[in-house]
């Protein structure tokens, strides 16, 4: 459950790393592809080395993609609709991975916000990871 | 037997040697109890725990936060035998303190992002990260090695 003090806490953070979302998200896909190297197969299409063009555009979809969730959490079911009708029927992915990705974007977001990333912010943002995961697998089945 | 590549070994050789037990130590132990508040069922005896600044002022949580970290100066010193390292430790976790096991996994998150947090990105990169969570999957496995 997030209250509204974590709402506007997760909102304020993407607010602010909207602008940086090429380099926060191809920075998460990096760890990922680095630590969990089977989720590489869902980009064989892409070249993800680092500092490739695909990396960077593909990051900023991402980011902007959780950004936009952010700006109205309430509203995370109506906001995905398309993107879950994607990954459902286009992409499926094992929602296995969005775990993987939600933790690196967790130590991306350490990295950058440092000491900002304090233990509420962490907790908050898992929470809301693990919530848009969940919305974003609901058409799956 | 965990095969190390030499880029393995000197990620973690690196990132420990700049790693401060007594600072790291109690900050993921409190990052534990705020982040997944149901792990606070191990610790009756640590007192106030009722808030995330209760929680970073907690003495209990500090001293405990050293010794957690400090017992990973064994798995550095024992990087090419790991599991054995451990196997004492693991006993005890089992049959003394009755710890599930999943919370190595989970304090162990805890600790990647207080170091991915002091270190930043130029420092704590993919490739020292994956070094870093492979490290850390070793001493979670070999913590959960004796239990039956």
């Amino acid at each position: 459950m997030l209250s509204k003090k974590e709402k506007k806490l997760i909102k304020e953070i993407w607010e602010r790393l909207t602008p940086v979302a090429a380099d926060i998200g191809s920075d998460a896909l990096l760890r990922m592809f680095a630590s969990y190297p089977g989720t590489k197969t869902y980009f064989s299409h892409l070249d993800i080395s680092p500092g490739s063009a695909h990396l960077s555009s593909h990051g900023k979809k991402i980011v902007l993609a959780i950004a936009e969730g952010a700006k109205d959490i309430s509203q995370l079911t109506v906001t995905l609709a398309p993107l879950q009708t994607l990954h459902a029927y286009q992409l499926r992915i094992d929602p296995t991975n969005f775990k993987l990705l939600s933790h690196c974007m967790l130590v991306t977001l350490a990295c950058y916000l440092g000491s900002e990333f304090t233990p509420v912010a962490h907790a908050a943002m898992d929470k809301f990871l693990s919530a848009f995961a969940a919305v974003l697998s609901e058409k799956y089945r | 037997m965990v095969e190390w590549t030499d880029a393995e070994r000197t990620a973690i050789s690196t990132l420990w040697s700049n790693i401060d037990v007594g600072e790291i130590g109690p900050q993921a132990l409190s990052r534990l109890l705020v982040v997944f508040p149901w792990t606070q069922r191990y610790f009756p005896g640590f007192g106030d725990l009722s808030t995330p600044a209760a929680i970073a002022a907690n003495p209990k949580v500090a001293q405990h936060g050293k010794t957690v970290m400090g017992g990973l100066e064994i798995a550095v010193k024992n990087m090419d035998n790991i599991k054995n390292a451990y196997a004492k430790l693991s006993v005890m976790h089992s049959e003394k303190l009755h710890v599930d096991p999943d919370n190595f996994r989970v304090l162990a998150e805890c600790i990647t992002v207080v170091v991915a947090a002091k270190f930043g990105p130029s420092v704590f990169t993919a490739g020292f990260q994956e070094a870093w969570q492979k490290f850390l999957a070793v001493v979670v496995s070999a913590l959960g090695r004796q239990y039956h």
